[in-house]
């Protein structure tokens, strides 16, 4: 599967750009959505399993980014570790929270025959998505920040507030449980 | 030395980037590709509504009123309100700032207030002095057994008690304003029926003046001078000196009876030697009725008469609006007049809301780290 990316051919809004303060740069917010929407939605989703709840949960962190835009500091990091440490808070107050019963932990499959490598990568995939959901939240997240919202190790370590080294550590150790996780189902 | 750690995530990484990956770590570079490959997705027609709202700039959603906020606000309004006026309140010590004194007007030099004052003080001191003596010494009746203590004779019922009171004042007025005011300050007290009794005024140094008002008049005297300047103190006080008038009294009463029986023994007297005697004695008699008579006189005047010590001192610029064609010293001054005042709102308003920033810091502060770790606790238990 295409990773698929957001392409408007929209103007940007006026709006979305802020005169940059003195010693910062402007924030296009507009080409950061367009470039982050998709992957912000799969991090969440990852983290809530939940696909309403992943709606809901991106379009306020983009909100909030939205609003928040003045603030953007780019001495203190990357545009992309600013608005996923927003949409992490906004994830994790939902976890708080926990209202949402309703669970979606794999999207379904189209229903088609398929050649016996498609449906060998199908079997793969669903394997993948249960020893996902078997992961602790903390090591499930690492992966949805890794390889679904595409961070590099820096930008991950940003978000959570550590070294690089030690993010780089943590995700090696998810790594290492997903694989046992996956072994031990086959 | 590159550990394995770091060769996997560096595999990793490529197999994401599309890069080679050595054999040993192609079974990762896979699963990498295959969580990569297994990002949700979001539905597209969530993703155009959020596209939409992105587009029109996150139109605010309709709140529910703050009730606080609005309870709160006539609060905040008053307070808002009020801590200028207190500021301003505590900035001016003064009761006296801009006013004019009608009663005074004649400016004159240093000497002409010396002179005047003088010319007042033996003119007015004198003929006060005799008509309060002479009026006491004949009309007033004091009691032998009033009590020679305490109280003010206003207030407990004893109108036999005598007081000597005065009053020291101390006004803030201009360098060059020092002879208007002190020849104001004259007028004033010969407005009330009082003099000048003593002057010592330098425009360069300010000045001193003890005016002498008759009693009933210090307050008045002592309200309309304190409008001649910035007041920088006033104090009052008084003495009862009862026992002074008393004294005095009865000196000049036992004198008097001396003289009526010393008269009553020369009608009587028969020998020329017992006359001679009898006179000599009244002579003496007679010089201490008029000793009697004039410290009765002096301890009444002390009564009568109220000491008034005006100190002048020269204030610094912007400190006194006093009176005078307005020039461009005086804009300067009430311009750092305004500034001042300006400054000592801010500080109050600094120091009420210093300590209210610092528990709203502390606050949120504290606010800010539960959160947090309730966030983090949430991911634990997820």
């Amino acid at each position: 599967m295409m990773k698929f990316r957001v392409g408007r051919s929209r103007s940007v809004n006026s709006a979305m750009t802020l005169p940059a303060a003195p010693g910062r740069i402007a924030l296009d917010f507009d080409a950061l959505y367009r470039a982050a929407r998709d992957d912000v939605f799969g991090y969440v989703a990852t983290m809530l399993h939940d696909r309403s709840a992943a709606e809901d949960v991106t379009a306020l962190a983009f909100e909030r980014a939205f609003r928040k835009r003045k603030s953007f500091n780019p001495a203190r990091g990357s545009e992309r570790a600013w608005l996923f440490g927003i949409a992490r808070n906004a994830a994790l107050d939902e976890l708080r929270r926990g209202k949402r019963t309703a669970h979606l932990a794999a999207e379904p499959d189209a229903v088609s025959p398929a050649p016996d490598e498609e449906l060998e990568r199908t079997l793969r995939r669903a394997a993948l998505r249960t020893a996902l959901a078997e992961l602790p939240a903390r090591d499930r997240e690492l992966i949805a920040l890794k390889f679904h919202a595409g961070l590099e190790n820096s930008e991950l370590a940003e978000v959570l507030g550590v070294s690089v080294s030690n993010a780089g550590t943590r995700l090696h150790r998810a790594l290492t449980k997903l694989r046992e996780i996956l072994d031990d189902q086959s | 030395m590159t550990s394995p750690e770091t060769l996997e995530l560096e595999a990793v990484d490529a197999a994401l980037a599309g890069r080679y990956v050595a054999p040993e770590h192609a079974d990762l570079a896979d699963l990498a590709l295959l969580l990569r490959d297994e990002t949700p997705q979001p539905a597209p027609a969530w993703a155009a509504h959020l596209d939409g709202r992105v587009e029109a700039g996150f139109p605010a959603r309709p709140r529910k009123p703050r009730v606080w906020l609005r309870k709160a606000v006539p609060a905040l309004a008053i307070a808002a309100i009020l801590t200028p006026i207190i500021g301003l309140a505590a900035l001016t010590d003064g009761p006296n700032v801009g006013s004019d004194d009608s009663g005074g007007g004649a400016t004159g030099s240093s000497e002409s207030v010396d002179g005047a004052g003088l010319a007042q003080d033996d003119a007015a001191g004198v003929a006060q002095d005799d008509a309060a003596g002479v009026a006491q010494d004949d009309a007033a009746t004091v009691a032998p057994s009033a009590p020679r203590t305490g109280g003010n004779p206003g207030t407990d019922g004893r109108a036999n008690r005598r007081q000597e009171r005065s009053a020291a004042l101390t006004l803030a007025v201009r360098h060059r304003d020092v002879d208007r005011v002190a020849g104001q300050a004259s007028a004033v007290a010969a407005d009330v029926g009082g003099f000048v009794q003593r002057s010592n005024v330098s425009s360069s140094g300010g000045g001193f003046l003890r005016l002498r008002v008759p009693t009933e008049e210090l307050d008045t005297a002592v309200q309309r001078l304190s409008r001649l300047g910035r007041v920088r103190d006033l104090s009052r006080s008084s003495v009862d000196i009862t026992a002074g008038v008393v004294s005095a009294r009865e000196r000049l009463s036992d004198a008097r009876a001396e003289r009526k029986a010393l008269l009553a023994q020369l009608a009587n007297a028969t020998t020329v030697n017992e006359t001679e005697s009898i006179r000599e004695r009244l002579e003496i008699v007679s010089r201490e009725i008029a000793a009697a008579r004039a410290g009765l006189r002096r301890v009444n005047n002390r009564a009568n008469f109220a000491n008034i010590d005006l100190t002048l001192t020269p204030a610094a610029a912007g400190q006194q609006d006093e009176g005078g064609a307005w020039a461009p010293a005086d804009a300067l001054d009430d311009a750092l007049r305004v500034l001042e005042v300006a400054a000592g709102v801010l500080l109050i308003a600094a120091a009420i809301l210093l300590p209210l920033a610092l528990v709203w810091l502390l606050v949120w502060l504290a606010r800010r780290g539960v959160t947090r770790h309730r966030r983090e606790r949430a991911l634990d238990m997820a």
